[in-house]
């Protein structure tokens, strides 16, 4: 992932949800999947488009949890820690990778091949401790299958 | 679609979904919310699909929601005409010709069936419907019934009646269930009546607050504005439950048949319905219930013939705890940072842009149309004197089968965790955590409270949005408290100082606590500064924040005790901890060495291996994985 952008994405963002102030968390959740982060730039961009200062833009892609500033790596790791996960050794399974990739939770391995991020309940509470890789939930994990995951990546 | 304008249309409407609900050939049915599918439901049903196309068998092969049965998932049910319901699970890809070829020689595949349901009751119309025509076919009889299972034979499904029965992306099929039937009711009773109802029936908010929802809609009714909202929050907030994601993607059209019908009642023109921030799946199906209803006619203009009109948008949140303060989740509808604002102007008077709005959460909505539908009067008589209906519960933590379960108020905790088998390695119970971080920690002798909005908050917890976190022996309370404390902080919006200031302090010397060089003066000090929280903060985050603290020291001040003396007597707190190994119990298997990420396991073949404390980091690797417990901290 690179600074590189395409105004157009933008640009079909906004007329996605309208360019109206309320839909600025709708339009930075669409840019945040297409790009998979939120630049500078793209504030910049989108707060010509939209109208709005780029304070206020920046401080709402800052304050949710669902963006993110900085390019990500190829795969997210999400580490879940709610409370139920907590119990049963999420915080230790985050310890690990982040031994294992040598990199703090938040960040993102020198290859940009992985994102480190700890996560607060993602409702799969039944099946704790989780960690979800992209698009997929592995359920029951334990420090030896989670090593494994990240080999299977890899 | 067919549009729907007047009752009889509904029923027209009622009688296609039937068809499609209990057709002439087998319907096969797969849970299908995302907890099912992590574990591989969508592969179960394509797999389903083309085996039923390879054989020619003909058969609707149906995604629903969540079934509750969550160590049973994949869960797979089959309907036929004149023979029993029978619900089957686990289900893998691998055992589908297995169990197709069990279903078309015998009708049931008796090793992979869980339970048979003869008839079913359904709440809304309030009768049974009976799968089985005769007696129970022989093929049948070895299979338990429903009622003799006991995780489900204490339930009482009133939100949950839907879930895992039909397929949530079909509006035909809610509406065969009874679905708008009270909406349609309700648009021929006065809104004035609509609020009486929902005011005897005396539901009461299921976010944590427990307002009476009758006085909530009432004080918007009243409140002087052209234009009203009507908003639903769906996002779950609290760490360590996932009801709210469930209901969403199980049953979306019993949302918004309640919202519905409380924009009637209150006379708000448009609404919203705030969904957490990656739930994905729950959007797809609230987008689709929305506009298949639009469709229909039950949304948008003059709404069954009745004058009245009323839009409503699933919107997805941007992910943030605070947002569950009602203020903060408007200030994130208008696209701005979800922070609160102090509430002297009530946002049923200047809510949303500055006009009346009423903000529910995603159960009570839920509860709206069987209210209207069976009566005030029936539903009051479930529960206790002054908590009414069902709750439903997400039951996890230290708990052999965590799971989803519906129970009506009044129930006593005790029997809510049986329903999940019992503690993790049959250990003992400790302390439940009830009511999220907003909640508090209470002792082992509390499973005989019952599910209360004011018994629980007496005793220092409260209901919250029903998360009950069983914690057994081995947890650590400090260590509990820290973590509630530490997600407090993170999710703490930063605008009032008491909330701000007062969590950053109150870890620094909770990690005292657990580096055991915490003192009395610090407790004293953690007490008086949770008391400025309470009184100083802007919401209810900060306010309720202390809680976990507080309720802790209250229950197991020994605890904190034998911190400040070194001890971590749970052998959680990693700065007080050191491991062993028991050579009586050790069964000498290697697993520990294996793996052990620093090999600070060292011993020779064949003989108990013991832990060098120099290389030793704690991780928790090796506990982990023994088997008969004989790592000790």
């Amino acid at each position: 992932m690179t600074d590189h952008f395409e105004e157009k994405e933008i640009e079909s963002a906004v007329k996605k949800f309208g360019a109206k102030k309320e839909a600025l968390i709708s339009i930075l959740q669409e840019i945040q999947r297409k790009q998979g982060f939120v630049s500078e730039e793209m504030v910049l961009c989108l707060s010509e488009k939209l109208d709005i200062p780029v304070s206020q833009i920046f401080g709402v892609a800052s304050y949710y949890r669902a963006f993110s500033t900085q390019p990500q790596g190829r795969h997210t790791i999400q580490v879940c820690d709610g409370t139920s996960c907590h119990l049963q050794g999420g915080s230790n399974l985050l310890t690990r990778l982040e031994r294992e990739l040598k990199v703090a939770e938040k960040g993102t391995t020198e290859d940009l091949k992985f994102t480190l991020e700890k996560v607060r309940c993602q409702g799969y509470c039944h099946v704790g401790p989780t960690v979800k890789i992209d698009d997929t939930v592995h359920g029951s994990v334990t420090q030896e299958k989670v090593v494994k995951l990240i080999e299977e990546q890899k | 679609m067919m549009k729907i304008s007047t009752k009889a249309d509904l029923e027209a409407v009622r009688e296609k979904g039937g068809d499609l609900l209990y057709p002439p050939y087998q319907r096969i049915m797969v849970g299908m919310a995302t907890c099912c599918i992590a574990r591989g439901a969508d592969k179960v049903m394509s797999t389903l699909e083309a085996e039923v196309k390879k054989k020619g068998i003909t058969a609707s092969v149906v995604p629903v929601g969540c079934m509750g049965l969550c160590q049973s998932e994949p869960t797979v049910e089959v309907i036929q005409r004149g023979k029993p319901k029978v619900t089957y699970g686990p289900v893998s890809p691998e055992d589908v010709p297995d169990f197709i070829q069990a279903i078309v020689n015998e009708g049931v595949d008796k090793k992979r069936a869980l339970f048979r349901t003869d008839s079913e009751y359904l709440l809304l119309q309030g009768e049974s419907y009976r799968y089985i025509t005769g007696a129970v076919p022989d093929a049948f009889k070895g299979i338990p019934e429903y009622s003799e299972i006991p995780t489900l034979k204490k339930q009482l499904k009133v939100i949950l009646r839907n879930s895992g029965s039909i397929n949530p992306e079909s509006i035909e099929e809610y509406i065969a269930r009874g679905g708008y039937f009270s909406l349609s009711k309700a648009l021929r009773m006065k809104p004035e009546e609509v609020i009486e109802e929902v005011t005897r029936a005396g539901l009461r908010g299921r976010s944590g607050g427990g307002f009476l929802t009758g006085s909530k809609w009432l004080s918007c009714r009243k409140a002087e504005g052209a234009v009203k909202y009507v908003l639903c929050n769906a996002s779950e907030g609290d760490p360590g439950i996932g009801m709210h994601k469930s209901i969403l993607e199980s049953d979306p059209h019993s949302i918004l048949e309640g919202i519905i019908i409380g924009a009637y009642a209150i006379g708000a023109q448009a609404g919203y319905i705030y969904i957490s921030s990656g739930y994905l799946l729950g959007v797809k199906r609230m987008e689709k219930a929305v506009e298949d209803a639009k469709a229909s006619g039950l949304l948008g203009k003059n709404i069954l013939n009745s004058g009245f009109d009323f839009t409503v948008v699933a919107k997805e949140g941007g992910g943030a705890y605070v947002c569950g303060e009602s203020t903060a989740l408007m200030a994130s509808l208008e696209g701005r940072m979800g922070e609160p604002r102090p509430k002297y102007i009530h946002t049923a008077e200047k809510g949303l842009w500055e006009s009346p709005t009423d903000l529910n959460n995603l159960e009570t909505w839920a509860n709206v149309p069987v209210i209207i539908g069976k009566g005030a009067q029936w539903y009051s008589k479930i529960g206790t004197a002054k908590s009414k209906g069902t709750k439903v519960i997400s039951l996890s933590g230290n708990i052999k089968e965590p799971c989803l379960v519906e129970v009506p108020m009044g129930t006593l905790l005790k029997d809510i965790i049986e329903m999940g088998n019992g503690i993790v390695k049959d250990r003992k119970l400790k302390a439940i955590q009830i009511g999220g971080p907003a909640g508090g920690v209470l002792p082992a002798e509390s499973a005989s409270l019952p599910l209360d909005f004011d018994q629980l908050s007496q005793a220092g917890s409260n209901l919250g949005s029903g998360g009950l976190i069983v914690l057994d022996e081995k947890t650590c309370m400090v260590d509990v408290a820290k973590y509630f404390l530490t997600f407090l902080r993170e999710e703490s919006c930063g605008k009032c100082v008491p909330c701000r200031e007062g969590l950053k302090k109150l870890i620094e010397l909770m990690e005292r606590m657990s580096l055991g060089i915490g003192t009395k003066e610090d407790l004293a000090l953690m007490q008086e500064l949770s008391l400025a929280m309470e009184k100083g903060s802007l919401c209810d985050l900060g306010k309720t924040a202390p809680h976990i603290f507080t309720s802790t020291l209250r229950y197991f001040k020994d605890e904190y005790e034998a911190h400040m003396d070194g001890k971590c007597p749970a052998g959680v707190c990693k700065d007080l901890v050191f491991y062993s190994i028991d050579s009586g119990i050790c069964t000498v298997c290697g697993s520990c060495m294996r793996v052990c990420p620093v090999d600070a396991v060292v011993g020779e073949e064949k003989k108990v291996p013991s832990i060098d404390l120099k290389k030793c980091i704690k991780c928790g690797a090796c506990v982990e994985v023994c088997e008969v417990e004989a790592i000790k901290a």
